[in-house]
């Protein structure tokens, strides 16, 4: 099973919930909001370690700040 | 095209023709009396020289598209009006703050508004250089017959690529219909845009002393960024004080400092003159042959025939307002150039004004009865 | 399927993108870029020509080919004298709904009409939003803007429907939260010889706030805007999910919830939803709507029902055909002038 990690630029993103929001409805539910903030403070989304690869948010993202790469495989 | 030596042409024809030998390769344009001639002759032969022919849905249409085809690389031009000229206004400061190479020929006729549409006029001459908002430099041509059609035209085309600005050739009703000989020479100079050799461009910068950035085009991998707005030699908006000040400033300088070159006058007896008479395009025919009745009857007149209204040829009128005792402006319009004489001359001479609105030509026995009263 | 970090490094050149948090502009963008990358069109043959707008930063300066940002309402009509002179510039324009269809409509007809082989993006949020909220021709009658603070006594275009009857050959119209059928309209518009003409039901979440009356934290308001649109439009030719319908509050749409609750038990699946011109209702999905609606009507909380497609936007492809397209046009009266064959 490859396993997906979730990246959010916290410079670029601007807390506009729409990735989280999408992983929800769509997704894998693995986005969600903890306590940090983005650089202009706005609410970071932050992955629960559950991404299942779907690429909803990045195809939702307005920022181009949010990134899915598919991890190597453990030997 | 027409073939070298001599022909009997239309004013407006001879004007298209100049622009065709000059290397402009697209017109877009909207019907407006009296530049009609100039778009239908071009509808013919822009095809055949291998160009585009665009009749547009309006004016600001027409100067767009003449904007966006010089940016991928074409010798463009427009023809029309009073009223198409201000309706161009708004991109025409576009084509200067992108400074964009261009064309657009004003066949002036008398308004304001709809006015007097068949009638000829010069009217326009503020609106050239002051029409669109913003702060920069024209260059205005202005051509007395069907021989300057012609020739003026190359020179505009010229002066539009080597200093990558709109130029504006103010033609006028009388001058767009007369019919009269028009010498078409073997060889013409054509001057081209520079254009970038290398991997990268700087499309709005220079260290060149000339202060004119080459030209790339849209298509080369050069990933140009034009935009209207206030913009770094990269293209890149910028919004700081500091930038758009330099910015300004150099496109209005890169004019300016340059005007002795671009300067074009014809002095006709001005060596020992005590009147004279200052004048350009239709007016100044009748005031050639006013000065030189004058001068059969003892009078010391001459005539400073202006081929380039703006940038306004300071140096001639500090000279000459030294030496001649007064000057007669004569222009179809309220009272425009005259004030550009005034100006200059700072009252070392008398400033007399002759002007004619209702689309008329001024006499020469008119012109010449002003130049009698004014010799004394 | 290549990362977003990916297509970023090889497409966008500004780091953060000028536009408001959650705005559809950047969703649109992403779109584009995809686009072009699946086509595998050399981001040095592309032409982005915007006007001035919001919708105008699209592609100027954030996109990496070459860009033409001009005056506002012109992009089409610069764009025309480009794709002329040199037709091998994939050209693309982007403008909004003030810019494109307000100030810019007569270019925009006239494109449509000549059928030139542009692909014109059309990001419609219903309103002047860089300028801060004024009345567009888009813009809904009686909503109170910046310039229609009684209501806006105008009537709205409907933009898709105004530039086929101008002529266009490829026509569609999604939302911001059609992602998928977004992009592949633009590769059809791409790839499409003639006037492509996509229009896009975009978010602003700074003017709608206000416009729309959806009051909501930063974080949740994009989302709900997009959430609206999906819930105001339906896709011609495709069939509904569910059986549902809508619920029109009386007062407060909590109060026709809970009582839509009450009434309805386990029989129905209900939800508050916003939509675009029935505002804050209750959608009431059910097997049996007749038995719903008998037991809806009685409630004093509920004003009125309304059906599934009431006040809706059509979605979809609209018209896909070919034309004699301008530039080919222009190049044969040139062979002719010329005497070629």
């Amino acid at each position: 099973m490859p396993k997906f990690r979730v990246n959010v630029d916290e410079a670029t993103c601007k807390g506009c919930g729409i990735c989280v929001h999408i992983c929800e409805t769509k997704g894998g539910k693995n986005l969600r909001y903890g306590k940090k903030r983005t650089l202009l403070g706005g609410a970071l989304p932050e992955s629960a370690d559950a991404c299942t690869g779907c690429r909803w948010c990045e195809r939702y993202c307005p920022d181009f700040a949010i990134s899915v790469e598919e991890e190597a495989e453990d030997a | 095209m027409l073939k070298p030596g001599r022909h009997l042409v239309l004013g407006n024809i001879a004007c298209a023709e100049g622009a065709l030998r000059a290397g402009c390769r697209l017109f877009a344009g909207y019907p407006i009396t009296p530049a009609n001639e100039i778009a239908e002759y071009l509808s013919g032969e822009m095809p055949r020289a291998g160009g585009y022919f665009l009749q547009m849905e309006d004016e600001i249409a027409s100067i767009a598209a003449v904007i966006g085809s010089s940016w991928a690389g074409a010798k463009a031009m427009t023809a029309t009006s009073g009223p198409g000229f201000s309706l161009m206004q708004e991109n025409l400061s576009y084509a200067h703050m992108t400074e964009t190479p261009l064309v657009v020929v004003d066949v002036q006729r008398s308004g304001p508004s709809t006015g007097q549409s068949t009638d000829p006029s010069q009217q326009d001459i503020y609106q050239a250089k002051y029409g669109a908002h913003g702060d920069y430099e024209v260059i205005a041509i202005s051509p007395w017959s069907a021989q300057e059609m012609f020739d003026l035209t190359i020179r505009a085309f010229n002066l539009a690529e080597q200093y990558r600005t709109p130029v504006y050739f103010l033609a006028d009703g009388m001058i767009g219909h007369i019919k009269e000989e028009l010498v078409v020479p073997e060889e013409v100079e054509i001057i081209d845009r520079k254009t970038p050799t290398g991997l990268g461009c700087t499309p709005f910068g220079t260290d060149d002393p000339s202060l004119v950035p080459e030209m790339p085009r849209f298509g080369q991998g050069y990933r140009l960024q034009v935009t209207g707005s206030s913009h770094r030699p990269n293209g890149v908006r910028d919004m700081s004080p500091k930038v758009h000040a330099g910015k300004v400033e150099r496109i209005m300088k890169k004019i300016l400092q340059a005007e002795p070159r671009i300067r074009d006058v014809a002095k006709v007896d001005l060596d020992d003159a005590e009147v004279a008479v200052v004048s350009f395009g239709a007016s100044a025919r009748p005031c050639y042959g006013a000065v030189k009745k004058a001068r059969e009857e003892g009078v010391k007149a001459g005539l400073l025939r202006l081929k380039t209204i703006w940038p306004f040829p300071e140096e001639e009128f500090s000279s000459l307002a030294e030496k001649v005792d007064a000057f007669l402006v004569v222009e179809m319009n309220a009272g425009k150039l005259v004030k550009e004489v005034q100006r200059v001359a700072c009252g070392r001479a008398e400033i007399a004004s002759l002007t004619r609105l209702g689309g008329v030509v001024p006499t020469l026995q008119d012109i010449h009865a002003e130049v009698r009263r004014l010799a004394k | 399927m290549k990362s977003l970090k990916q297509l970023k490094s090889e497409y966008i050149v500004q780091n953060l993108t000028a536009f408001c948090p959650g705005c559809g502009n950047g969703m649109i963008l992403n779109c584009f870029v995809r686009a072009i990358d699946e086509l595998g069109i050399p981001v040095d043959d592309v032409l982005s020509v915007a006007g001035i707008g919001c919708s105008a930063w699209i592609p100027s300066p954030h996109f990496r080919g070459d860009t033409l940002h001009t005056t506002h309402g012109r992009a089409i009509a610069f764009a025309t004298g480009a794709k002329v002179f040199n037709p091998e510039l994939k050209t693309v324009v982007f403008t909004g709904d003030g810019d494109g269809a307000g100030i810019g409509g007569n270019h925009l007809i006239h494109a449509a009409r000549r059928n030139i082989d542009i692909t014109c993006i059309l990001v419609n949020n219903m309103n002047y939003a860089m300028t801060g909220g004024q009345l567009a021709p888009t813009t809904m009658h009686n909503l109170r803007t910046s310039t229609s603070p009684y209501g806006n006594p105008e009537q709205p275009f409907d933009i898709a429907k105004l530039v086929a009857g101008a002529g266009a050959t490829y026509v569609a119209r999604w939302t911001t939260n059609h992602v998928v059928e977004l992009t592949r309209s633009i590769k059809e518009g791409l790839q499409h010889r003639g006037f492509a003409f996509i229009e896009v039901m975009s978010q602003c979440p700074t003017q709608q706030r206000n416009i729309l009356g959806i009051r909501a934290t930063p974080q949740e308001l994009p989302s709900r805007l997009l959430d609206m649109w999906a819930e105001s439009t339906y896709v011609r030719d495709r069939p509904e999910r569910a059986k549902y319908l809508y619920a029109v509050p009386a007062k407060a749409p909590e109060e026709a919830m809970k009582a839509a609750e009450q009434a309805l038990g386990a029989s129905a699946k209900l939800s508050l939803v916003d939509h675009l011109t029935l505002g804050r209702v209750v959608r009431v999905e059910a097997q049996e709507l007749d038995t719903v609606k008998g037991r809806l009507s009685e409630l004093g909380a509920v004003k009125r029902l309304a059906d599934a497609r009431e006040g809706k936007l059509e979605l979809g492809v609209f018209v896909r055909e070919e034309r004699p397209e301008y530039t080919e046009a222009l190049r044969a009266v040139g062979r002719k002038a010329r005497g070629e064959r």
